[in-house]
């Protein structure tokens, strides 16, 4: 894989002009892209998930010269291709086996345990509550008691269930940014 | 993050998401959902919910052994995917935890609604007759103190042992592969070993824990009830190191329902190294 290319501000802004003649436009497309590429290695079992994404747009932005006044189409699956090459380099160089995860550390637990607590304490009433609901419940017992806790809000499961998924990601996101503070 | 659309995505979607993260979609199939994933703002949003759910099912053991491997092997092999299990343990337990105590307040409403709970009478028996009051104390107390020392007997009797033991303390969902398994040394003389598995939530009255091996059932623990430590919840049995010799096992931990039967709460990865 050639690394040495760097990506400099002007074939970036290269790169944000082909996505889109409206920056902001660009700039949401080019982030949509790059999240996405990054979730499509790491489906694959790609440890370097970010690094892949990023060398797949370095190789785009540096072709650009030369197929954006031909090239036709959706830019996303132009990245895709270039994303499957990439994948291909990444699968023919043996990667090593993904460093395991260590034993969880019983101190690193409870502390994010701790944050856990706190950002949850943060969350309004009602968003804990159905934090609590929503998760409360195994299995059969767990499907009944959501539909009931649809009932109660008064809105579909599907949008309890996004609604929850909103709240799980709000926490760990909290989570994180308390940890980082903790050993800052 | 805005959710734009997920609630009109298809069932036949919602299938092919789960598909997607399990690694059941055949080739063209994945070509197919990735190139649409790079454009379809609901499909994305929909493959971030599926991955918190999948988690917790990994975690619950509500996998079926192909997906968890698979499940294993690709989403969770990387750092997003480890800082999620990791959050989805916490928030388990935070969970449990927070039902436990709600349990604790409704039963105490109860008790304090009952006739035992009327109870408080006992301070109006203490001002009309110290004597009979104080004879009823001592009979609670003494009656307390030997309902605690037969459990104390039962549950030394459940895990006695008196050779030499090692402890070995298990995460749920411990990912199971090379090295990624929870590794235990047994030394020669050992000769129990002693597994504590940490709960994901303590919702049951009490739990059942099989040691599997090579597909085969080598060693039932039940009646395991949950004790608390420092890092959470977590039931223990012991099991003679004899029945175990060098290699990959798979504990499985049940919660008895109230109908007596079982249900599965978290699977568990040992490697036994002699």
């Amino acid at each position: 894989m050639k690394k040495d290319w760097v990506l400099t501000q002007e074939s970036f802004e290269t790169l944000l002009a082909w996505l889109s003649p409206d920056r902001d436009e660009a700039g949401k497309r080019y982030e949509n892209i790059r999240v996405r590429l990054i979730k499509i290695f790491a489906c694959r079992g790609c440890s370097e998930s970010e690094d892949l994404a990023d060398e797949t747009i370095n190789r785009v932005t540096r072709k650009l010269s030369e197929i954006q006044d031909t090239f036709t189409g959706d830019p996303a699956l132009y990245f895709y291709g270039v994303a499957n090459k990439v994948h291909l380099e990444y699968l023919r160089k043996k990667p090593k086996p993904v460093p395991l995860p260590s034993p969880p550390d019983p101190e690193r637990l409870e502390q994010e345990y701790a944050c856990l607590e706190k950002c949850v304490e943060q969350l309004t009433s009602t968003n804990r509550t159905i934090m609590l609901q929503y998760y409360r419940e195994e299995k059969r017992a767990k499907i009944e008691h959501r539909k009931q806790l649809a009932d109660q809000l008064g809105i579909a499961l599907n949008a309890l269930r996004i609604r929850a998924h909103r709240l799980r990601t709000v926490l760990q996101g909290c989570v994180k940014t308390c940890l980082q503070e903790a050993t800052a | 993050m805005s959710l734009r659309g997920v609630s009109k995505l298809s069932e036949i979607k919602r299938d092919s998401v789960r598909g997607y993260l399990l690694g059941t979609l055949g080739e063209p199939e994945r070509t197919e959902f990735e190139k649409q994933l790079l454009n379809d703002d609901a499909l994305y949003d929909e493959l971030l919910i599926h991955e918190d759910e999948l988690t917790d099912e990994y975690i619950s053991g509500g996998l079926a052994e192909r997906e968890r491997r698979s499940f294993e092997n690709n989403f969770l092999s990387g750092p997003q995917g480890q800082e999620k299990l990791r959050f989805a343990l916490g928030l388990q337990r935070y969970i449990g935890q927070a039902n436990d105590a709600q349990r604790s307040r409704v039963a105490e409403s109860q008790e304090s609604a009952s006739p035992i709970g009327r109870l408080a009478f006992f301070p109006k028996v203490v001002r009309r007759n110290p004597t009979a009051a104080y004879a009823v104390a001592a009979v609670l107390v003494f009656g307390f103190i030997a309902i605690a020392w037969i459990a104390f007997n039962n549950f030394n009797r459940r895990t006695a042992g008196t050779g030499e033991t090692v402890v070995a303390t298990l995460t749920p969902g411990s990912v199971r592969g090379e090295g990624q398994t929870d590794v235990v040394q047994i030394r020669p003389g050992v000769e129990f070993l002693q597994l504590q598995l940490l709960l994901p939530a303590d919702e049951y009255k009490d739990y059942r824990a099989e040691i599997v091996g090579q597909n085969s059932s080598l060693h039932v623990a039940t009646d395991l009830k949950a004790h608390t430590s420092q890092s959470g919840k977590f039931v223990a049995f012991k099991v003679p190191a004899d029945v175990l010799r060098q290699d990959d096992y798979h504990v499985k931990l049940a919660g008895r329902v109230s109908d007596g039967e079982y249900e599965d709460v978290a699977g568990y990865f040992l490697r036994i190294l002699k």
